[in-house]
């Protein structure tokens, strides 16, 4: 129990500077070096960082019996793995998609080491209502499906940012947003199975519910937008589909109590 | 008139922003509800009248393409001609299903209903706690619930037998339940929400006496029967002294049953596969 303690402390610790060096390398690298190679050591960090996170939970599965999803801790860490998976799938068709992802990978990895309390980064039993093998299906997709969507969101932000527009990086966030879509679309569906089987209803007007709506009408509004204003236009809605996923994720438990309050802790 | 505006992309995507905003303002005021159904009403609309009008003609232009060649179709249709969508028929899928889905909640608020009973272990109800039910439901009395057994696991997992029996007192059904294993027969859908430890039957001497627990402990008289646990063994205080141990002939338990009956179920999940198919289909 102990030594589990200190390895799961010691690789998270292991992830942050990974990913901290891993982000000056980039940074001063698009600032002053300017050679690939800094990008391929960053992505070598990445790599590394990804295999920690999912030793981390692995550890965790074997210990619990069952995917490390149940609170906030664990999904936050399982974000971070997401994060970095869908980093490194981008970075193969854009070099630069790393010096984005990994500031984010570090920041989802500290809040979830320093801002949370010690007492939730403990395992716990689960509640009768999460017993069921949709818990896995459901948040893991869900999960998946917030990593790709915020990628897809600062990649755009990164396209309007830049003043040549690149047509390239549009396209790229696009994919990243397309599959987070569909990730979404998936794990609303597997939600509602679920509440069904649960709750007794596939659709209570829950808060998280009504933000994942919220996001979904979002992104869905963003892939038609792309068929008559592709570019600036779709690129700005999908930085407005960032605020809105951080909402549906963390933003709703501030202040709005509800079925999905499992992930959370009261302060 | 409204379906010429409604169909433009334009007004389709300010109508999503729109519904998206008052969802935003509902999660934090409830009570738009109002408004929301009514923006849900236009965006149907809008999703058949575009599936109807924009899509199907669009698709049909596709084969004319196919046929006879890019140039022919540009010139049926002019400069209207759309070359950007490549996958003509997965639209169409991912509009038909969101109106399938929308069609099965509005069947399910018409003719669906919610209910909730208390009811004690071995005893018989009707429905009669009615949460929510459409103009159009009928809920049943021919028919009643029986809860026949309930079974605590260390864990914390409550299960029940329950049964289904018509005014005759002949079984239908029986089956049983936890929570997330609900019992469905018939379109009915029976939940177990929670249970409560109702109370204790105790012999005393030659007489027999219920008594109710509320937080573990019976009050009788001076005396307290305290329970640490749902157990047929109580600890007795008198004047707050512990005296004994007593056994007692029966623990009264009661399940909190939901019970809905929701006929859109099956047109929303088929709504729900063929939308997830098609969107792969185009987005993937």
């Amino acid at each position: 129990m102990i030594t589990r303690l200190l390895l799961e402390n010691q690789l998270q610790n292991f992830v942050l500077t990974d990913c901290a060096v891993a982000t000056v390398t980039c940074w001063a690298n698009l600032t002053y070096w300017k050679k690939p190679l800094a990008f391929d050591l960053a992505q070598l960090g990445m790599i590394l960082g990804n295999l920690c996170l999912g030793s981390l939970l692995m550890a965790r599965t074997f210990h619990q019996g069952f995917l490390p999803l149940s609170n906030l801790y664990e999904s936050l860490l399982f974000l971070a793995w997401c994060l970095s998976f869908v980093t490194l799938a981008l970075q193969s068709q854009w070099r630069l998609s790393i010096a984005i992802g990994t500031p984010l990978v570090m920041l989802v990895v500290a809040y979830a080491h320093w801002a949370l309390p010690a007492g939730m980064q403990l395992s716990s039993s689960l509640v009768p209502s999460l017993r069921s093998h949709w818990l896995t299906m459901h948040v893991s997709v869900m999960i998946m499906s917030y990593a790709s969507l915020m990628m897809g969101c600062l990649l755009a932000l990164v396209y309007l940012s830049m003043s040549s527009h690149p047509h390239q990086l549009e396209e790229l966030s696009y994919q990243s947003l397309r599959f987070g879509f569909i990730c979404l679309t998936l794990g609303m569906i597997s939600g509602a199975v679920w509440a069904n089987e649960a709750w007794g209803s596939y659709w209570s007007w829950d808060p998280k519910e009504t933000w994942a709506l919220i996001t979904w009408l979002v992104f869905a509004a963003y892939l038609h937008t792309r068929r008559i204003w592709h570019g600036t236009t779709s690129a700005f809605l999908a930085c407005v589909g960032f605020v809105v996923i951080w909402i549906c994720y963390l933003g709703v438990n501030w202040f709005a109590q509800g079925l999905h309050s499992y992930g959370w802790f009261v302060l | 008139m409204l379906i010429k505006i409604l169909i433009k992309i334009e007004v389709a995507i300010s109508l999503l922003l729109m519904i998206a905003l008052v969802n935003v303002l509902i999660s934090v005021i409830p009570g738009l509800m109002i408004v929301n159904e009514m923006l849900l009403v236009l965006l149907s609309i809008s999703l058949m009248g575009c599936t109807l009008k924009v899509q199907i003609p669009s698709w049909k232009l596709e084969r004319v393409k196919r046929r006879w060649g890019k140039k022919e179709a540009q010139v049926q249709q002019g400069e209207k001609w759309n070359e950007y969508e490549k996958n003509q028929l997965a639209p169409i899928g991912i509009h038909m299903s969101m109106i399938g889905m929308m069609g099965g909640s509005m069947l399910d608020a018409i003719g669906g209903y919610t209910a909730q009973e208390r009811i004690g272990v071995t005893e018989i109800s009707h429905i009669q706690n009615v949460v929510s039910a459409g103009y159009g439901s009928r809920i049943g009395q021919e028919w009643n619930i029986r809860v026949n057994e309930m079974k605590i696991s260390k864990e914390g997992e409550v299960r029940s037998e329950v049964e289904i029996i018509d005014n005759e007192g002949k079984s239908e059904w029986k089956e049983w339940i936890s929570v997330n294993h609900p019992g469905k027969y018939k379109g009915r859908w029976i939940y177990q929400t929670d249970w409560k430890w109702e109370g204790v039957r105790i012999k005393r001497g030659e007489k027999r006496y219920e008594c109710g627990i509320r937080g573990g402990i019976c009050k009788w008289g001076e005396e307290r029967l305290v329970f640490k646990d749902l157990s047929t063994k109580g600890m007795l205080y008198k004047q707050g002294k512990a005296v004994k141990e007593v056994e007692v002939e029966e623990v009264m338990v009661s399940a909190g049953l939901q019970i809905k009956e929701s006929p859109g179920l099956g047109m929303i999940w088929v709504g729900s596969g063929t939308l997830m198919a098609s969107l792969i289909w185009l987005l993937l």
